[in-house]
């Protein structure tokens, strides 16, 4: 199969799956105990204010007709107004999607990064020192939530006695002009080195807190996957035939051994988006996870709707990417299967 | 591979990078602080958390995040002072007629908006219908007020329906905004002629006339405010010293605000602490605690028709069976005993009324009387307290525990509030024991009794006792009613001491508020409570802060 057909072919059925997860989501948002108009108006408000937002939520309706509402507005590009914020959701995803992706984004790039590392460091020093540490450390890593590492980070660089300032996107009295909303970019748009600084060191704690479980889990894999293919005869052909060991290990077995985990690191970095929301929490990151665990706690239907929508189409994306990527990787393996 | 060494060179640098970073920032020119309005050696800014972010709309904001706001950058006709008294603001003076169902008040004259605009009475009447129409947030106190109208340029009548005696204590509750700010930015909406009523805009922007205006308010994020030059009352002479930039921080999760306290950057924390954060907070050099009594009492409820709480001589014996004296000095330090689910900072709080000690033995006397004496054994009592408020489940397992040792099995369940909420709704659905704050919305005691007690609030989380009584009902009725304060006082202490006999509720501990605040500024609330005098009732303005001072 091509791949614009493949791609054709998994857009349109990604959209099957976001109409079925929406329609999921529409009806399990309304199984959260509590009238949403009365719940964002507060308890003591009149009831004709609660009718009115009730009658302008179209919340009288039954389920599906107000899924009819929110899906035409969708295509409108109008997810309708957060009964948290009080402004429309689309501005509210506008503001807050950009901090999640820079920081998940970013996150991944300690993971790519360090992952094939370790992976290799562990691979070659297999059994010895090296692969121990890597080993404990993965250990660790996986066993530690994101959450926990970062209030260890919070609190160990954040308050001993230190003034650096770990939480938020920028120290506060640092004010960028907002174009993308991905504060490296914005500060080097504004030719602001100092501020570009800022972001980066504001950028580094809570993408490593959360990079740090499927990073070291990924290396573990790709340990393993390269310690597989070792003692395939092809390499030992290619051993045989004289090509320097340093390039069969590069070349000739580390690119096959990644193929596993690239595929379970398209489904890591889709679930940091989700998972992120403690990591947010604790590092005052105004993202878009945080954004929609306060949306679920206030039973903010148009935002919930409105979160469950993006982090779909995130997941979409990058498995989009994993497949494409190890289809070239490895031209055996034929996009779609067929 | 190229690609490779190029990434493990990568891989080091941001290693390095990394190490380097965490400590690097230390030394660089403006961490934490921003240069502007320096007084002293702190600048002149004073930032607080809240546990969200503030609704600043007047007419529809309410909690604690939103009544900072609130005070600070609109004003009241009149509000109350430290000592609990009414104190001008808009208004200069305020009369009744004898039935008290007239109200004139006389405004201040040269008041400017923030937009410039001046303060009239036209911008009363427009606010208070404002108000009305969108009917959320307090509106609900004014129910009894039917309209207000303009009387001349700088006077306006308030008219009831009825009397209300507690009348001057609920204006505090209403803000005015600026008509021309409003109208000038109405969007489409659902109020006929007045579109969205400005609601729109005004989740971002300000059109108050306080000491301070909203400059920025970054969504989800923080509500920054500048002083407002032009400000009646001025900033000459002791006010010199109040902060230059205020502002609000949407949310307090307990690691990120020890490290904001501790690198300068907020310096008020908000009153939702734990205990163990408030301790390590108290441990930092520069921050201290203050501890106010606040006027939430922590308050079980008990379900009055639901078998066995529907027996008065069991729900004494549960009363009898609460270790008032733990709760108050050893569970929670800083809150004090309480003997009825009224805060004493509340006009009409009387202890002259029957008050039940924990004694096992009283609880089984009670038990003895009770019609369920042969019986109560085959009941599972049901206990519902919040799982947001983890710390209650020490009160439930206390209360479990005395109530083991005289054989009354109390089931206990952590329930999520919106949960609590809907069980709320019906007296089948409320639990018989639900534990939960009460705060008075007014200072007066009337407000409690109407709100808890009255069956026209029932199915509400404030009103889980669920007591049919229309002699009660006419008793409150009656009290709010009255006119004459003195006489208003006596019969709010007669309904007290009739809901004590019938023990609908038990009063836990009046709650100590705890706020960690850094030693440079000056906090008003704080310094009174430290000399022994009372401190301000009205929720937001114990951060009024033109009145605090950054040394």
């Amino acid at each position: 199969m091509s791949l614009g057909r493949f791609l054709v072919r998994r857009l349109l059925l990604s959209l099957l799956v976001l109409l079925g997860s929406s329609i999921m989501i529409f009806v399990i948002a309304r199984i959260i105990p509590g009238n949403p108009a009365r719940l964002a108006l507060g308890e003591k408000a009149t009831q004709e204010a609660v009718d009115r937002l009730s009658e302008e939520m179209h919340l009288n309706d039954p389920w599906y007709i107000q899924y009819g509402y929110w899906i035409l507005g969708v295509f409108q590009g109008d997810l309708g107004d957060s009964l948290n914020t009080k402004r429309p959701v689309i501005d509210d995803v506008k503001d807050f999607l950009p901090a999640t992706l820079e920081l998940v984004l970013f996150s991944s790039v300690f993971i790519v990064l360090f992952a094939v590392l370790f992976g290799r460091i562990a691979t070659r020093y297999r059994n010895r020192w090296p692969d121990t540490v890597i080993r404990v450390c993965a250990y660790i890593g996986v066993a530690m939530p994101g959450f926990v590492l970062a209030t260890l980070f919070v609190l160990v660089f954040g308050a001993q006695g230190t003034s650096v300032s770990v939480l938020g996107r920028l120290t506060t009295g640092i004010t960028v002009e907002r174009v993308t909303g991905f504060m490296l970019i914005d500060t080097l748009l504004a030719g602001d080195l100092y501020a570009f600084k800022d972001a980066f060191f504001h950028l580094l704690l809570p993408a490593l807190a959360l990079a740090c479980a499927p990073m070291f889990s990924e290396a573990r894999i790709i340990r393993s996957a390269m310690l597989d293919n070792m003692n395939k005869d092809y390499l030992i052909a290619h051993k045989g035939y004289g090509i320097p060991n340093s390039l069969v290990m590069r070349k000739y077995l580390l690119k096959p051994s990644l193929i596993p985990a690239i595929s379970t690191l398209g489904l890591d970095i889709a679930a940091l988006a989700g998972n992120a929301f403690l990591v947010e929490m604790i590092f005052a990151w105004p993202g878009i996870s945080r954004y929609g665990t306060q949306a679920i706690l206030n039973k903010d239907l148009n935002a919930i709707s409105a979160v469950i929508l993006i982090f779909g189409i995130l997941f979409i994306i990058i498995n989009i990417i994993v497949d494409v990527v190890v289809s070239i990787l490895d031209p055996r393996i034929r996009l779609g299967g067929s | 591979m190229k690609k490779l060494k190029i990434a493990s060179i990568l891989s080091c640098v941001l290693a390095v990078a990394m190490l380097c970073g965490c400590g690097a920032p230390a030394n660089s020119p403006s961490s934490g602080e921003n240069q502007q309005g320096e007084t002293g050696e702190h600048a002149s800014v004073i930032r607080t958390v809240q546990s969200n972010m503030p609704d600043m709309d007047p007419a529809s904001g309410s909690d604690n995040s939103a009544m900072i706001i609130l005070a600070n950058v609109y004003e009241p006709l009149i509000t109350l002072d430290y000592d609990g008294d009414f104190k001008a603001v808009l208004a200069t003076e305020w009369t009744s007629n004898e039935e008290g169902t007239e109200w004139t008040f006389q405004l201040r004259e040269g008041v400017t908006f923030h937009d410039g605009s001046n303060f009239t009475a036209d911008d009363v009447v427009f606010s208070f219908q404002r108000f009305k129409t969108i009917g959320e947030g307090y509106a609900y106190l004014f129910n009894q007020v039917e309209s207000c109208e303009k009387v001349d340029e700088y006077a306006v009548k308030f008219v009831l329906s009825e009397p209300f005696g507690p009348f001057l204590n609920i204006v505090p509750q209403f803000y005015i905004v600026s008509e021309e700010t409003v109208l000038a930015n109405q969007a489409d909406g659902s109020y006929g002629e007045y579109g969205d009523y400005g609601k729109a805009w005004l989740v971002t922007n300000d059109a108050g006339s306080g000491p301070y205006m909203v400059t920025e308010y970054r969504a989800e994020d923080r509500v920054i405010c500048a002083r407002y030059d032009a400000y009646w009352g001025g900033w000459d002479g002791e006010f010199a010293d109040a902060p230059e930039e205020i502002s609000v921080i949407g949310s307090c999760e307990a690691s990120t605000v020890l490290a904001q306290m501790t690198n300068g950057e907020v310096q008020l924390s908000d009153p939702w602490q734990s205990i163990e954060s408030i301790e390590t907070l108290d441990e930092q050099p520069g921050i201290d605690i203050s501890i106010i009594l606040n006027s939430d009492v922590q308050t079980m409820m008990l379900n009055t028709q639901k078998a066995p709480t529907d027996d008065v001589h069991f729900r004494r014996a549960i009363a009898h069976l609460v270790d008032y004296a733990t709760l108050a000095n050893v569970i929670f330090e800083g809150s004090s005993e309480a003997v009825s689910p009224f805060s004493s900072l509340l006009a009409g709080y009387t202890e002259d009324i029957t008050t039940y000690e924990y004694s096992l033995e009283a609880a089984k006397e009670e038990l003895a009387q009770s019609k369920y004496a042969d019986s109560y054994g085959d009941y599972t009592v049901t206990l519902v307290y919040a799982t947001e408020t983890p710390a209650q489940e020490k009160t439930a397992l206390l209360i479990q525990a005395s109530a083991a040792q005289i054989g009354i099995d109390i089931q206990i369940t952590g329930t999520p509030w919106l949960t609590m909420m809907d069980q709320a709704s019906s007296p089948e659905s409320t639990p018989n024991l639900f534990i939960t704050g009460l705060r008075g919305e007014y200072k007066e005691i009337g407000s409690n009794l109407y709100s808890n007690f009255h069956s026209a609030n029932q199915g509400t989380w404030q009103n889980t006792s669920w007591v049919q009584d229309p002699e009660l009902d006419a008793m409150i009725d009656d009290a709010l009613a009255t006119i004459d304060y003195d006489q208003r006082m006596d019969k709010y202490a007669q309904i007290q001491q009739y809901l004590s006999d019938e023990c609908f509720s038990i009063g836990l501990y009046q709650v100590g508020q705890m706020i960690a605040y850094v030693d440079y500024i000056y906090y008003p609330v704080r310094e009174r409570a430290l000399e022994g005098l009372s401190t301000t009732f009205m929720q937001g303005w114990d951060t009024y802060f033109r009145d605090f001072r950054v040394l």
